[in-house]
């Protein structure tokens, strides 16, 4: 389907791409605190994805979309099954502050990484039902 | 570093190391190929280290042993060794040690190894649950597990008809006991107060109006399992199965399930009526069993028809209370089964057939398996010197306190079952007759597991054996340890069984059973014309086969009746049902003060409605699409009117790609004007959205201020604290309603899935299409 980019379309969306990507992370990183979340990072970079192969017919992953779907699910599941090897409920949360080299006061929250598996299954998901409905094999087959 | 091996932990590791073995045996079974049945063996090893815990049995002081099963509910996993529950576990892994060992030999190359042996092995680790388990919910759960196992097994040859045909009736009948035996536990576990077998009390069971019900039931469960009439018939289907499996699981242990069952709650049902029911069915299915084993021609069929009717035997001891007979009886009846089954495994192994009539005088060509089956036979038919002699004279004492009837049944059962043991020896003896000539003595791997049952058989007869001081010859038998150790169970006196003992009646009904066994024997063709004339035109068999297919016939009336509409149809009941149930409470409970709604608000819905408008009178696709957007991304206003921006971030976002969606599929959608419906229809549906439209309207006056308002401090207090973020929405997401956001990434990764399967179907489908297209 990106047989005829328009110029403006292509000249535009390599820039583009890269704050889409940029905005997407920071929504995700910001998320516990301000507007944002896996949820809708993950949403905002599936776009971004799209945008990419739809102007650039390039991915920004090697890895098929669909493989992301069970790496986020096992990285949430793993999140929340870790808290019961320390005798914890299932889904513990944990939070706290560590200071870095050159970061300075670094606040983590283990549900970031939980929202990672989210931020995954989402882009794995949208990503996997927009391929296949606009892949070209099922416009061959048409 | 020691790892110290308590009694408790060895009782809940002899449960549960067939189950480990069974998620090993895929592997072995690659690896070695049959012969993988011989380290699987260990895993019955555990159970046989019991022993020692035989005396505290036998003095009633089992050994118990639990854990908790799902802790929140209250369910547990307990385990009690009682003598009668030891004594029978014990069996259960000596006889799989020996088949183990008898598959190993037994199965071709080509078979699934792996598979076979996990299943024999999670049936092994079922059945020792069912016998050793101590409450009603684990009794239940590991008695489907061995009616699943036997499913399977039954079914291991599955490419052919009769498997599957046998795996269907037996999981057919043998679920219905299960769900019978379900309720069954649950009420006595209501009625009793307590999920403990050991702890149910008699009287408070008998003051529960749910006590003659659960009773019922329970007795349904175990007719089913144990074949007892009218159930009898998934049985002998069930022999499709290879050999080792019939030997293991339908003669010797699971199809005792219902006798256990029976035996254990025989406290409960030793009360009048009942155990007069269980007594005739049992004596009425000895005796149709032993009716239709003498007109069989497959070995295998007389055995299986053989099993049926002793298993009636044992069901109307138990059922009539002469535990001590039915426990002695049941350890001859595994032993010598077993043992028979074996050898005919042996017969069609080496000869290739296992019909009656064109096989004969064996002996010569297989004589080590002839001295393998010669005792079992006999201690079949009843004999002296072998056990089932010592256990049939008592099942004629218990039958003649039981009155005429019951002796008159049991006395015309065992004739018969002494004529087709003899019918069964009748192989080996006679000229030799095989199609296969070259016919020559099994391998030692193949008889050798058989004979220790043989030995057995004869030693039940002869010998004493505590199994912690060796061997001893007395006149007392080996099969006084087995019912002394069952004693406690029953509250009986382990009486001493004597080959010997007297001119009584007992001994004079055995000759007479002997005498008209053999002119039975004699006259048998005299007697199979008979037969041939008696078959009436229906039988048990073919109600089944008429009733499946009439069900089958009734649900797929049912579901085309109920389900035939189209999808549009379908979809409208739904919808239609949904706005019902709104508007009724609407109707009926208008809210008596409303809040205002600011301006702004107006503004929007005026908006959204705009649209909808727009999408309703679109008259091409393009722009009911771009309507339908537009209207979402009204919606998102509403959200940042309401100061919620997560909220509105993720509805544009998710408009957004619904906009891509809608625009990838586009080619694929049809045009408008194929939607056209009458007017009647869009105002049915006009009707149908204002419903919709009230049920949310009643929805969110319901949940609006009181749960709201308590439920949003504790968020707003706790998500600091306890979450770790300023973002509330984010944090309930990823902390406080975790639980929440887990299942629902997964649904979303099971629909990622389903679309992915879905859209490569299509495909496919329309790529085979249009190459049809091209060749034609």
């Amino acid at each position: 389907m990106t047989r005829y980019p328009e110029i403006v379309f292509k000249t535009l969306a390599m820039p583009i791409v890269f704050v889409l990507l940029a905005i997407g992370f920071h929504f995700f990183l910001r998320g516990h605190n301000a507007p944002g979340g896996g949820f809708i990072a993950g949403l905002i970079v599936a776009v971004t994805a799209l945008l990419a192969r739809m102007s650039l017919d390039r991915r920004l992953l090697r890895l098929e979309p669909k493989t992301l779907v069970p790496i986020g699910l096992l990285i949430a599941m793993t999140t929340g099954a870790f808290p019961m090897l320390l005798g914890d409920a299932f889904l513990k949360s944990a939070h706290g502050h560590t200071r870095w080299p050159f970061v300075g006061d670094f606040e983590w929250a283990s549900a970031a990484l939980f929202d990672l598996g989210v931020f995954l299954v989402v882009i794995g998901t949208t990503l996997t039902i927009i391929d296949l409905l606009a892949e070209d094999n099922l416009e061959e087959a048409q | 570093m020691g790892f110290a091996v308590t009694p408790e932990f060895l009782l809940v590791f002899s449960v549960m190391a067939p189950f480990m073995g069974a998620l090993v045996a895929p592997y072995l079974g690659s690896w070695l190929k049959a012969r993988a049945g011989y380290p699987l063996i260990l895993c019955f090893v555990p159970t046989l280290f019991l022993i020692p815990y035989a005396p505290a049995a036998r003095s009633n002081v089992p050994l118990e042993a639990g854990f908790d099963w799902v802790s929140a509910i209250g369910l547990r996993v307990d385990f009690r060794a009682d003598g009668f529950s030891l004594m029978f576990s014990l069996i259960v892994a000596a006889i799989g040690i020996l088949i183990l060992a008898y598959a190993a030999a037994y199965l071709g190359k080509t078979e699934r190894h792996g598979r076979f042996y996990s299943y024999l092995l999670s049936f092994g680790g079922a059945m020792l649950g069912l016998v050793l388990a101590d409450n009603l919910i684990a009794l239940f759960a590991f008695w489907e597990l061995t009616s699943i196992s036997s499913f399977l097994l039954i079914g291991f040859w599955g490419s052919r008809k009769a498997s599957q045909d046998g795996a269907e009736k037996a999981l057919v009948i043998t679920a219905l006991g299960g769900l019978a035996l379900l309720v069954a536990v649950i009420l006595l576990s209501i009625a009793g107060g307590t999920q403990q077998i050991s702890e149910l009390d008699l009287a408070t069971l008998r003051s529960s109006p749910l006590f003659i019900p659960a009773l019922v039931l329970l007795l349904i469960a175990a007719f089913t399992k144990s074949a007892q009439l009218p159930f009898h018939l998934w049985l002998p289907t069930a022999m499709e199965a290879p050999t080792p499996v019939s030997a293991f699981l339908h003669s010797a242990t699971m199809v005792k399930a219902g006798v256990i069952l029976v035996a254990k709650f025989g406290f409960l049902l030793d009360w009048g009526v009942f155990s007069l029911v269980i007594m005739y069915v049992g004596l009425a299915t000895m005796f149709w069993g032993s009716y239709l084993a003498l007109r069989q021609n497959d070995l295998k069929a007389l055995l299986a028809y053989s099993t049926v009717s002793q298993l009636g035997i044992l069901m109307s001891l138990y059922g009539s209370g002469h535990a001590f007979a039915a426990t002695a009886h049941l350890v001859n009846h595994a032993a010598f089964k077993a043992a028979l089954f074996m050898v005919v495994g042996i017969i069609d192994h080496e000869t290739g057939s296992r019909d009656i009539s064109k096989l004969s005088g064996l002996r010569r060509k297989l004589p080590l398996t002839f001295i393998v089956a010669l005792p079992a036979a006999l201690s079949m038919a009843g004999l002296p010197i072998f056990g089932g002699f010592i256990s049939k004279e008592l099942f004629y004492e218990g039958m003649v306190h039981e009155g005429f009837l019951p002796i008159l049944i049991a006395v015309t059962g065992s004739i018969m079952t002494f004529a087709y043991s003899l019918r069964f020896l009748k192989v080996f003896f006679g000229p030799f007759r095989c199609e296969n000539p070259n016919v020559h003595e099994a391998s030692y791997r193949l008889w050798l597991p058989a004979a220790p049952l043989s030995l057995a058989v004869i030693a039940f007869g002869i010998l004493k054996i505590n199994p912690l001081k060796g061997l001893t010859f007395k006149s007392d038998t080996l099969a006084v340890w087995f019912t002394g150790l069952a004693a406690p169970s029953f509250g009986y006196e382990a009486e001493h069984l004597y080959l010997w003992h007297g001119f009584n009646l007992a001994l004079g009904l055995s000759v007479l059973t002997w005498v008209l066994g053999v002119l039975l024997h004699l006259g048998r063709d005299r007697f199979h014309r008979v037969q041939q004339a008696l078959t009436p035109a229906w039988n048990n068999n073919t109600i089944y086969y008429k009733s499946l297919a009439g069900l089958e016939h009734f649900s797929s009336w049912f579901t085309h009746k109920t389900q035939g509409a189209s999808f549009a149809t379908h979809l409208r009941i739904i919808v239609a049902t949904f706005g019902l149930i709104g508007a009724t409470v609407l109707w009926r409970y208008w809210p008596a003060q409303l809040t205002g709604v600011p301006l702004a608000f107006w503004l929007v819905a005026l908006l959204i409605l705009a649209d909808v408008v727009g999408v309703l009178s679109a008259t091409n696709r393009l722009s009911a699409i771009i309507f339908a957007g537009l209207a979402g991304v009204a919606s998102t206003l509403l959200f940042v009117l309401l100061s919620a921006p997560d909220l509105a971030l993720t509805q544009l976002l998710i408009e957004t790609v619904t906009i891509i969606l809608f625009l990838s599929v586009f080619r694929f959608l049809p045009r408008l004007s194929t939607y056209l419906r009458p007017r009647s229809l869009t105002l049915l549906d006009g009707l149908i959205s204002l419903g919709v439209a009230a049920t949310l309207f009643t929805t969110l006056v319901a949940v609006q201020t009181p749960i709201a308002d308590r439920i949003k401090d504790f968020y707003l207090d706790y998500s600091k604290s306890i979450g770790g973020g300023y973002n509330v929405v984010n944090v309930i997401l990823v902390d406080f309603r975790g639980y929440d956001t887990m299942g629902e990434i997964t649904v979303l990764s099971i629909v990622a899935i389903s679309v992915f399967a879905l859209l490569k179907i299509a495909v496919k489908r329309a790529k085979a299409e249009s190459q049809d297209d091209q060749i034609s």
